[in-house]
């Protein structure tokens, strides 16, 4: 349909009105008309759910479906906590009905099982067929069983859970912490990068020595790492001196800190430093972008999705978007925030694509705490631009906390965290 | 004015019919801002900056204690602080670090949409 100038401004202006009023006012939850562009979005997680609301604020007469496997969705952002017993589990737990109910998203529960980007359709497990002009993928990660760690499968991660999904295997992990022996040792495996929660498993030894300082004070936590540095590590290091002085042992790979192989059995874990016998074993597998863009395609050789930095277009099929830890977005780190961040993007771009408009500059950003301690909390964060056909990090804005600050700066900033997560909760699922 | 916008936007958005409160939100925002400014405040681009606040700063009226809630201040009290915070006159823990990236002209059209909501 070629839109008079008039009528460009006046929908731009109408989806602007919807924007804003969406944060502000509750939603408009009046169904779409008969005739409206069908958008599918298949993954109920941070990018998502996001995704989802925005794409009703930004267009009401949008008819948009989400689809997600799980009632209800665990969030991996403060399942550390839970771990060192600071959060009750339930408190990380989040559903649908506010996206349904006051946002008018069509919120199915199922698993979306083959995508015919030819049809434009998508068929659920149980059989049902969605149509779509537009589809969104955010389906999160697939873990690699047996890769760079062998002996390490579904099954060992029974025995030595990886908990980088929140739920079911953070409950085990957390009851193994509270059983391990006097003096023993909680390892954590690192995978090399890129993973999801970059300085996730620093958070994770952080919280676990915070714990075990006073419930088990002469065990150790391990981190045997496929890796050299890792996030934030001058922030990291410099707490662990303050708090936890000789707890916390850093095996980078230069001192063969990675790991060639689990024995869930003997509890052991074969590092190229030698073998390890841990009591609490915590491997958290190499990672690739979720089964179902993996098994349609949609990832490269790196198994990461590439996508136009500017829409989250996937570059290999048409019509489908990619977003959240499966995709390449440039630099930006595979996060919460930034799945939040792609996700407002990607569906501005999605409602200007619908009406056959090019669409505008984009901004994006990663702000992302950690807690060292439930009063030693720090960040960093990074700014972005589309610029030059690609996102672009914004040199003169972003960056760390600062090192050495006053114990009130990092009270302040845990403060920060623990309000940012009920933040990007409310944002992302309409709370 | 609004009346003739409205009926343009049945035709513009085509494909359904416009949402009755996104239309009585879109009269509330004209009535309150000069018309002028109103098609410059809720381009989509600066939407997109709008609702980059939120995901760390609440839009509701209970918004948690340490982040700040951005509704119920002036367009010009959030002005003053994201220029202050841009030019390091004040020094935050994270806003020095995004006010950064934004320009002049984005600080002073963010706020003037921000300073409207209650
Ligand atoms: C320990 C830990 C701590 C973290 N802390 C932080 C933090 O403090 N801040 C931060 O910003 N980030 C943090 N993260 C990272 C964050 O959890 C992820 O980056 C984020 O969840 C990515 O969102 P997503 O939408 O890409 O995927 P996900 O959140 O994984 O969502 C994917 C969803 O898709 C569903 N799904 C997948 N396939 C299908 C299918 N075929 N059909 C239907 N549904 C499907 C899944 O059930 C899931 O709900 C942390 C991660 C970990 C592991």
């Amino acid at each position: 349909m070629a839109l008079t100038r008039r009528a460009f401004v006046t929908s731009a202006t109408l989806a602007g009105a919807a924007a804003l009023g969406g944060s502000l006012l509750p939603a408009c939850s009046r169904p779409p008309g008969a005739g409206a562009p069908r958008v599918v979005v298949i993954g109920g997680g941070y990018g998502g759910a996001t995704c989802a609301k925005y794409l009703r604020q930004l267009d009401p007469a949008l008819h948009v479906t989400l689809v997600e496997a799980q009632a209800r969705y665990y969030t991996c952002p403060f399942s550390n906590p839970v771990l060192a017993g600071l959060r009750d589990l339930e408190t990380t737990a989040l559903g649908y009905d506010e996206l349904k109910n006051r946002y008018g998203v069509n919120v199915i529960r199922g698993t979306a099982s083959a995508i015919d980007p030819d049809q434009h359709r998508v068929t659920l497990a149980d059989g049902a067929v969605l149509r779509y002009q537009r589809l969104v993928l955010s389906p999160g990660i697939r873990l690699l069983w047996n890769h760079v760690f062998s002996g390490y499968d579904e099954a060992a991660s029974r025995v030595m859970p990886h908990a980088w999904h929140g739920g079911e295997q953070l409950r085990l992990l957390k009851r193994q912490l509270g059983a391990m022996r006097r003096g023993g040792v909680f390892a954590i495996v690192v995978p090399g990068t890129p993973f999801r929660c970059p300085p996730g498993p620093y958070e994770r030894a952080s919280l676990v020595a915070y714990y075990l300082k006073q419930a088990n004070p002469r065990a150790k936590v391990l981190l045997l790492d496929a890796n050299e540095h890792f996030s934030k590590q001058d922030l990291f290091e410099e707490a662990w001196d303050a708090r936890y002085p000789g707890l916390i042992e850093h095996v980078p790979i230069s001192a063969g800190g990675l790991v060639r192989a689990v024995d869930p059995k003997r509890m052991t874990l074969q590092a190229e430093a030698g073998e390890f016998k841990v009591d609490v074993a915590n491997v958290i597998p190499f990672q690739q972008a979720g089964g179902l863009a993996v098994d349609h395609g949609l990832a490269d050789d790196s198994g990461w999705c590439p996508v136009d930095h500017q829409t989250f277009a996937s570059t290999l099929a048409p019509d489908i978007h990619v977003l959240g830890d499966s995709c390449l977005a440039g630099s930006m780190p595979k996060s919460a925030s930034s799945a939040n961040s792609q996700a407002k993007v990607c569906s501005q771009a999605i409602v200007s694509l619908l009406r056959d408009r090019e669409p505008g500059p984009m901004l994006y950003h990663n702000t992302c705490y950690s807690l060292a301690a439930p009063d030693y909390g720090f960040s960093i964060n990074a700014m972005y631009r589309y610029e030059d056909n690609r996102i672009k990090l914004v040199q003169r804005a972003g960056g760390l906390s600062p090192l050495k600050a006053a114990p009130e700066y990092r009270a302040r900033e845990a403060n920060y965290a623990r309000d940012w997560y009920d933040s990007i909760n409310r944002d992302s699922f309409g709370l | 004015m609004i009346a003739v916008m409205l009926c343009t936007l049945e035709h513009s958005t085509g494909y359904g019919k416009p949402c009755y409160r996104a239309t009585v939100l879109l009269c509330l925002l004209l009535t309150c801002i000069p018309a002028s400014a109103a098609a410059d405040l809720i381009d989509p681009y600066h939407q997109l900056l709008i609702a980059t606040c939120y995901t760390c700063h609440s839009s509701a009226n209970d918004a948690p204690e340490a982040i700040p809630g951005l509704h119920g201040q002036s367009a010009t009290d959030i002005r003053d602080k994201l220029l202050a915070y841009k030019n390091d006159r004040e020094q935050g823990t994270m806003m020095n670090r995004v006010s950064k990236a934004l320009t002049d002209t984005e600080i002073d059209r963010i706020s003037a949409i921000l300073g409207r909501q209650e």
